[in-house]
């Protein structure tokens, strides 16, 4: 489980902004990205359809979870899977380190799998004895870092090619080369014979089809194909919520996932596994388990406004337009899940570790507009901050003044979840007192009479272009139209 | 551990708050009629399939017989000094006579490991040639024509390893088994193939963007990718 603070995140992000060379590898990566989706976009022009179409699936999907869940573990164990249901990460840990040892694995490859940080599989494979090998290209460059992944799908975001070539230059011991072909070349060789020795495999799971047991894994790389094929045992790792109805529902999903996920069509493999290899087969494994992992979901299935969120299909595409992530990129966060959807689902997830994410945000709404199935973020960040400040009265809420309110100023300074620095305090107890102010519409009108007297000698041609002591630093990269008061 | 499940089933229904109902049915965007003939239908998808496969790093030999597309595959071997062909692994075929390619390549000097059932003694012995061999060839049973993309349905005479392991692929497929789109592929292969047989769903050669978004072809799987739409 990470552990983090608010006040670590203060900290960690401040040094993240302050870091320009961060900020160029960000604004490189995520601006080639948008591109590349929106060239995408723009030739399949049934995106749109196919989005809303995907969205409803979901919302079908989820809101029967219970009957697809029994369906999809029958059809798994008829196909001879064994299923294990795990209720927190720590069940799941134990149960794939329990099976890597019966396997008698020394060594684990692991296919890209954001659930596996979650659980933080790694650690605990580890602390057996047994050696976990990241296989997709960017998590196998993070983990010879001794790092965190820092985007749900592009794990080495925050690095150059040049940190990526003396980090090989290290480790490796090859010579050191800038050029991405190069130091491609030098993970495949590493990486195939690892392939071919590895008695376990991990692998996420993209899609599982509660109609005939499969599971659907997307890559690129063929790290998940590697994996789920030539290793004896396999694990596969699914969050609750990756479960569809039906065959047909899948290619709805496919159609959109990798246009937004990496601005493809469709990735280069997209691997269904129905269960262990057959009679005379050579490839396959010869068992695999099935991880159904809760740890947290049903409860976020159980709040109206965030069961929105288990419709994510993890494309991170979100990340790439969030003002906030692209500049302080994902460790930030310092949780696995950054990003808007890393804020909304991470306080479930790790609990107060992450409980002052849903503020990071400011509230753009450019993650809700690229997001594959639509999901509201802006609106589930606000639920969340609403109910980090304790929450109001429901009629209050209701009648939709308490919960913005609040969500800006928490309860006051009994709120403790979100340890605010003292800077930002100060601007925070002004917008309480702001907010007190402008419940009256008397007392707005006379504050800005009063704000546009005091203005008047800093206002030239109505902007105000620099403003002295306190205020200085909002007139420092932008102007502002001076207030005036009503006619 | 089924009460653990079942447990959480029960919080599943407990946070939904809800009782049965039948599934409710989406609707699926039907494709407009197409005033052509069986064979210009075929060369339009053929020639769509073509541009994709291109667009995402793969060679287009075209829609041509499998005799042909064997001569240009046998050319390029013996043009292509870094990536010389030495031997080849050839799985079973799907509609093709995947018979004729054999003795073409052993003339000219290509050794070739054919694919079979194989047992737990002799599992290990057949990858490792699989793995040593520079050629992959596999009969593809369908492919969509808007991605480029190959759909292999893995059988013990045609196993998954042929499209992972050797660096260079071909893989053909016959020309009424090009589907326009995903959709129809994935219905074409059906609920009952999925639920029995590994599948894959193969959009030109490996890829990766991990390194500044920058695209490097050639990861895991396979650097080339060679294709063809057999007539």
């Amino acid at each position: 489980m990470p552990e983090t603070s608010s006040h670590d995140f203060f900290a960690a992000s401040r040094a993240a902004v302050a870091d320009v060379e961060l900020r160029r590898k960000l604004e490189n990566a995520t601006g080639r990205h948008l591109q590349h989706v929106a060239e995408q976009r723009a030739e399949f022009p049934s995106f749109e359809q196919e989005r809303e179409t995907a969205r409803r699936i979901k919302e079908d999907a989820i809101g029967r979870l219970d009957e697809l869940l029994v369906e999809l573990k029958d059809r798994l164990e008829a196909n001879g899977c064994k299923v294990f249901v795990a209720a927190d990460a720590a069940e799941a840990r134990d149960y794939i380190v329990g099976v890597a040892q019966r396997a008698g694995a020394k060594r684990v490859v692991k296919g890209k799998s954001m659930t596996t940080e979650e659980i933080a599989l790694n650690p605990a494979l580890a602390a057996a004895g047994i050696e976990p090998v990241e296989t997709d290209l960017g998590e196998y460059i993070v983990q010879l870092r001794n790092e965190a992944p820092s985007h749900i799908i592009t794990p080495a975001i925050h690095l150059a090619r040049e940190d990526i070539g003396r980090l090989f230059a290290e480790k490796l011991g090859i010579p050191y080369t800038p050029e991405p072909e190069k130091l491609t070349a030098a993970a495949r060789e590493r990486l195939r014979s690892i392939f071919l020795s590895a008695e376990m495999g991990v692998t996420g799971v993209n899609f599982a089809i509660a109609e005939t047991g499969t599971l659907v894994l997307v890559e690129n790389e063929g790290n998940g194909r590697f994996s789920s094929t030539l290793p004896d045992t396999l694990v596969a790792v699914m969050g609750l919520e990756k479960v569809i109805p039906k065959l047909e529902d899948l290619s709805h999903f496919l159609e959109i996932l990798a246009r937004t996920a990496t601005g493809q069509k469709l990735t280069c493999y997209t691997n269904f596994i129905n269960g262990p290899r057959g009679d005379g087969e050579l490839d396959g494994p010869r068992e695999v388990h099935v991880v159904m992992l809760d740890n947290g979901r049903t409860r976020m299935l159980a709040d109206p406004v965030l069961r929105e969120a288990l419709y994510c299909l993890r494309c991170g595409a979100c990340l790439n337009v969030c003002p906030v992530y692209r500049r302080i990129g994902g460790h930030a966060y310092g949780v696995p899940y950054s990003g808007p959807i890393g804020s909304i689902v991470s306080p479930n997830l790790f609990g107060s570790a992450a409980a002052h994410l849903p503020f990071a945000s400011t509230l753009c709404g450019a993650c809700r507009d690229i997001c594959p199935v639509k999901i509201d973020i802006p609106r589930i960040l606000l639920h969340l901050r609403w109910k980090a400040s304790g929450g109001v009265p429901r009629a209050a809420a209701s009648k939709g003044i308490g919960d913005v309110r609040t969500a800006i100023v928490g309860r006051g300074d009994d709120a403790p979840l979100v340890k605010f620095p003292r800077s930002v305090r100060g601007t925070r107890r002004a917008v309480h007192r702001f907010a007190r102010l402008a419940r009256h519409p008397w007392q707005m009108r006379l504050l800005t009479r009063l704000a546009a007297i005091a203005a008047r000698p800093f206002s030239h041609d109505g902007y105000l272009r620099r403003m002295p002591g306190a205020f200085r630093h909002w007139t420092r990269a932008r102007d502002f139209r001076a207030p005036r008061s009503r006619r | 551990m089924v009460s653990a499940f079942h447990k959480i089933i029960a919080d599943v229904r407990g946070a939904l708050e809800r009782k049965r109902g039948p599934a409710p049915v989406h609707d699926v965007a039907g494709e407009a009629a197409r005033p052509l003939s069986a064979a210009a239908r075929r060369a339009e998808l053929a020639a769509q399939f073509g541009r994709e496969v291109e667009l995402v790093g793969g060679r287009f030999f075209g829609l041509i017989s499998l005799a042909a597309a064997r001569d240009r595959l046998l050319e390029l071997a013996a043009a292509e000094k870094s990536e010389k062909i030495r031997s080849a692994a050839l799985g079973g075929g799907v509609a093709c006579d995947v018979e004729m390619l054999v003795k073409p390549l052993a003339r000219k000097g290509i050794e070739l490991i054919r694919t079979h059932r194989v047992t737990d003694g002799d599992r290990a012995a057949l990858r490792e040639r699989i793995a040593g061999c520079d050629l992959g060839i596999v009969e593809a049973d369908y492919a969509i024509a808007a991605t480029g993309t190959f759909c292999v349905i893995a059988t013990p005479e045609r196993p998954s390893s042929l499209t992972i392991l050797p660096p260079i692929n071909f893989i053909f497929v016959a020309a009424d088994r090009v589907r326009p789109n995903l959709a129809e592929v994935v219905a074409a292969v059906g609920p009952k193939n999925f639920a029995t047989h590994r599948v894959a769903l193969i959009t030109g050669p490996s890829r990766t963007a991990d390194i500044e978004k920058m695209i490097v072809i050639g990861v895991h799987g396979p650097k080339q990718l060679f294709a063809a739409v057999i007539a």
